[in-house]
């Protein structure tokens, strides 16, 4: 009998559809305490399907997920958020109308104390958003509102932080800004599932990571063997 | 210059109810996406149980509390009843149901109270219980109850959206409902609270119109849902400064009409005033050009 407790997230023969199409199938996969573990694969390829999944936001129509050793295939959003996995939405899912205070605010909706600390580490960690606090979030350039999206998730004290394509869209600068970013992270501790079509920069900063292909996948392992796979450097990582 | 006065002073206390009504339509609007065209109904009918529960008891704070209960009438029996619709998305039916519970309301009140007469309120309570006149113009304390409980309602609502966490999960969800649902905002507790919320204003409001008008027929229910929703039209749909601002232009609008014409034009003229500012700036007076 598998022990699941050994897994922070555990993602078993998973299927999902929309409708008649299947979106993704028999997805297994785990997710280790302190790991990077990223999703690379080409776009529709079924990475965003499954995040959105585990979050709670698709029903599944086959499988099982767990988390921290709970079973939560059919737990709703506000529930899975609330036990501790968040995640930084494809686009940023930056609420423009509101400022940058209220953005993080809203991030430890689900707190019952330690906002104010956890703010403060977020200001000290990201300076522009402690400038810019009481800013519209829509005036925030692309970096900084993907810079706030991540304060956000971490204003939630998560378990496990899930990104959907944070590099999209940024000047290369920046994208490397949010993958040092991404880094430090596990360096303080976190967990992180990182779905991503910036193959290169992903496998280099991640542990292990899972090569999606028309919704299913198609290798695995830790990230130095995907690096080093012929198939995976020709079609993922520019040969 | 005096009769002015006057006629802006009616102005104010007619707007300010009209703002209530359509700040509370609004947020059910921004909030759970429902255009509530029972709104006016359920304010009338709390109106006719705080006339039946002073009839029976003549006890006056009872009575109040009868017109606030308007808020269980809403949350209880109209929000599940929408509640399946509304998670399919189907907005015309929302709207057609909504229509249907404002016609089975005005037929109960038809029907089963007070046999379909009108009501009216005892002079104790219509007028507040005292004014002030200065020469012309006459200042009832109900008219000063009025001013009052609607900027109480309002510092309350604003502070409630702005400085709690649940007021800003409440905003967050008229802004971005897909954002808020992937930051696990729970949405179903959000939109009991806005039904919540709009009957309490809906309470307030049938015991505003019993101080000032001080009766009430079963067709003002659906005439108080048009006069709502032109204001929502007015200030811009879903725009809560908007349901302000706009509520307040028809309560002075109406008055002025209804001082300085002679014949019964206050109605004709406000929504024509309306349809005009609509044509020129269909998002409303706060929604702008679109």
């Amino acid at each position: 009998m598998e022990k699941n407790n050994s897994f922070l997230l555990r993602v078993k023969d998973l299927s999902i559809s929309y409708g008649n199409i299947i979106a993704i199938r028999e997805i297994n996969l785990k997710v280790e305490k302190g790991e990077i573990v990223t999703l690379i694969g080409a776009n529709g390829a079924g990475k965003s399907t499954l995040v959105k999944g585990i979050l709670g936001i698709q029903r599944p129509s086959r499988g099982s997920i767990s988390f921290l050793g709970q079973d939560i295939t059919w737990t709703t959003v506000d529930r899975i958020v609330a036990s501790g996995i968040v995640l930084v939405p494809e686009g940023r899912g930056i609420v423009m109308e509101m400022t940058v205070m209220e953005n993080l605010e809203l991030g430890a909706y689900h707190r019952r104390e330690g906002v104010l600390v956890s703010m403060e580490q977020v200001f000290e960690q990201f300076p522009i958003l402690r400038e810019r606090k009481h800013q519209k979030a829509g005036l925030l350039s692309g970096g900084q509102q993907q810079i706030l999206a991540i304060g956000r998730a971490l204003m939630a004290d998560p378990v496990l932080i899930m990104m959907d394509e944070p590099s999209l869209g940024l000047a290369p600068i920046l994208v490397h800004q949010v993958f040092e970013i991404i880094a430090g992270l596990k360096k303080s501790g976190h967990t992180i599932l990182l779905a991503e079509q910036n193959a290169r920069k992903a496998t280099q900063i991640a542990d292990r990571g899972y090569v999606f292909e028309k919704g299913r996948i198609i290798l695995e392992g830790p990230s130095q063997d995907l690096i080093h796979n012929e198939m995976v450097s020709k079609a993922y990582l520019g040969g | 210059m005096e009769a002015l006065i006057a006629y802006l002073e009616a102005g104010l206390v007619s707007g300010s109810i009209y703002s209530l009504i359509a700040i509370g339509m609004n947020l059910l609007l921004v909030v759970s996406d429902v255009i509530l065209f029972a709104y006016g109904e359920i304010v009338v009918i709390s109106m006719y149980l705080c006339w039946l529960i002073l009839k029976l008891s003549g006890n006056y704070l009872l009575a109040f509390f009868g017109a606030l209960g308007s808020s269980v009438i809403l949350t209880l029996l109209v929000e599940p009843l929408l509640r399946g619709l509304r998670e399919k998305r189907l907005v015309v039916e929302t709207l057609v149901m909504t229509i249907a519970v404002g016609m089975i309301l005005t037929e109960i009140m038809a029907h089963f109270l007070n046999a379909g007469l009108p009501i009216a309120f005892p002079p104790s309570v219509v007028g507040g219980g005292g004014e002030a006149s200065f020469g012309l113009i006459k200042i009832a304390a109900a008219d000063v109850y009025v001013i009052l409980a609607t900027l109480a309602l309002l510092v309350s609502l604003y502070y409630f959206l702005f400085k709690t966490k649940q007021g800003k999960a409440l905003r967050a969800i008229s802004y971005n409902i897909q954002v808020a649902r992937l930051l696990g905002i729970p949405l179903q507790k959000a939109t009991s609270i806005s039904f919540i919320i709009a009957g309490l204003m809906s309470g307030v409001t049938a015991a505003l119109f019993i101080v000032t008008i001080g009766v009430a027929s079963p067709e003002l229910g659906a005439h108080v849902t048009f006069k709502g929703m032109a204001v929502m039209l007015l200030g811009g749909m879903g725009s809560l400064k908007g349901g302000v601002v706009g509520g307040y232009i028809l309560g002075i609008i109406e008055c002025l009409v209804r001082g300085y014409f002679i014949g019964d034009w206050a109605d004709a003229i406000a929504m024509g005033c309306i349809m005009i500012i609509i044509i020129l700036r269909p998002g409303g007076i706060i929604g702008g050009a679109r």
